[in-house]
């Protein structure tokens, strides 16, 4: 191959031939114009997707973060002054508020659930023949790392029985007195039949009656 | 003649594919928030209010320990 020198006067007469074709090419004002159309929407295409597209882009996002951070701030004051709030009351109410702990305490407490029912028992004249709690969640202590899956809830229940005797005035007064037990409990059922037992009055009544209490776990 | 016209419809088809991609990319963006999850629950709103009315009802009951 010989090796030809590139000087202004070869590159002329090498792209010439090329001029010469495309010279009748161009020369037809159809063609022309629809190459001029076909470069133009190229690089209107081109501008768009590499200039125009990353700049209204920014512009776009500065502006959606500005507007975001100011409801944020917004967001942020409501908040503080609802706390400074909330606080205030805190303070106010803080010496009152282990009614609510014996209300909803933070363990099932069964055992403490139990004694009241007692008591309660034996200040309405009746007497206790069972007190079962079926079963009691040991707070504290996860068994199994799958424990921690589980999410706990803000309120949990648990069942617990309770067999009386007596008269009805007696269980009555139970009744209401166990609806204005400070430690919530619901009733779930009541069962109410003669106690046929030796050595008991006819009119002595067995109640069996099913609870349920809670326990707040936050 | 007519590759000539396919050619220029084949760029403008090319052209208007460009500007829906980029208005959806722009409608995306500005649809996105820019705060993170973490933050929006840390900004939620709270009731500063504790109802008392409760707290007396609940010292009214007996105990019974």
């Amino acid at each position: 191959m010989a090796n030809i020198p590139l000087n202004q006067s070869n590159l002329d007469t090498q792209f010439h031939r090329y001029y010469q074709r495309l010279t009748p090419i161009i020369k037809k004002p159809k063609m022309r114009a629809s190459t001029t159309a076909v470069f133009s929407f190229l690089a209107i295409s081109l501008f768009t997707w590499y200039a125009i597209r990353p700049t209204a882009q920014t512009i776009i996002f500065l502006r959606r973060e500005i507007s975001d951070k100011t409801t944020l701030n917004e967001q942020m004051e409501n908040k503080i002054t609802a706390l400074i709030q909330a606080q205030d009351t805190y303070e106010t109410i803080k010496e009152r508020l282990p009614v609510v702990q014996q209300a909803l305490p933070p363990d099932p407490d069964g055992v403490i659930l139990a004694r009241q029912i007692r008591n309660l028992a034996i200040i309405s004249g009746a007497s206790v023949s069972a007190i079962q709690v079926p079963s009691l969640p040991i707070l504290g202590k996860e068994a199994t790392p799958g424990a921690k899956l589980a999410p706990p809830k803000p309120l949990e229940q648990f069942p617990i029985s309770v067999v009386l005797t007596g008269q009805y005035p007696s269980l009555k007064a139970f009744i209401d007195g166990l609806l204005s037990l400070r430690r919530i409990t619901s009733i779930d059922t009541i069962n109410i039949r003669p106690a046929i037992r030796a050595g008991l009055s006819f009119d002595t009544l067995q109640l069996s009656i099913k609870l349920q209490s809670y326990y707040s776990t936050q | 003649m007519d590759e000539e016209r396919d050619l220029l419809l084949v760029t403008i088809f090319t052209t208007l594919t460009i500007f829906l991609w980029v208005f959806f990319e722009l409608v995306k963006t500005s649809k996105t928030s820019s705060i993170a999850t973490p933050l929006q629950k840390v900004v939620s709103p709270l009731t500063g209010k504790i109802d008392i009315t409760v707290i007396d009802e609940l010292e009214k009951r007996s105990t019974l320990d």
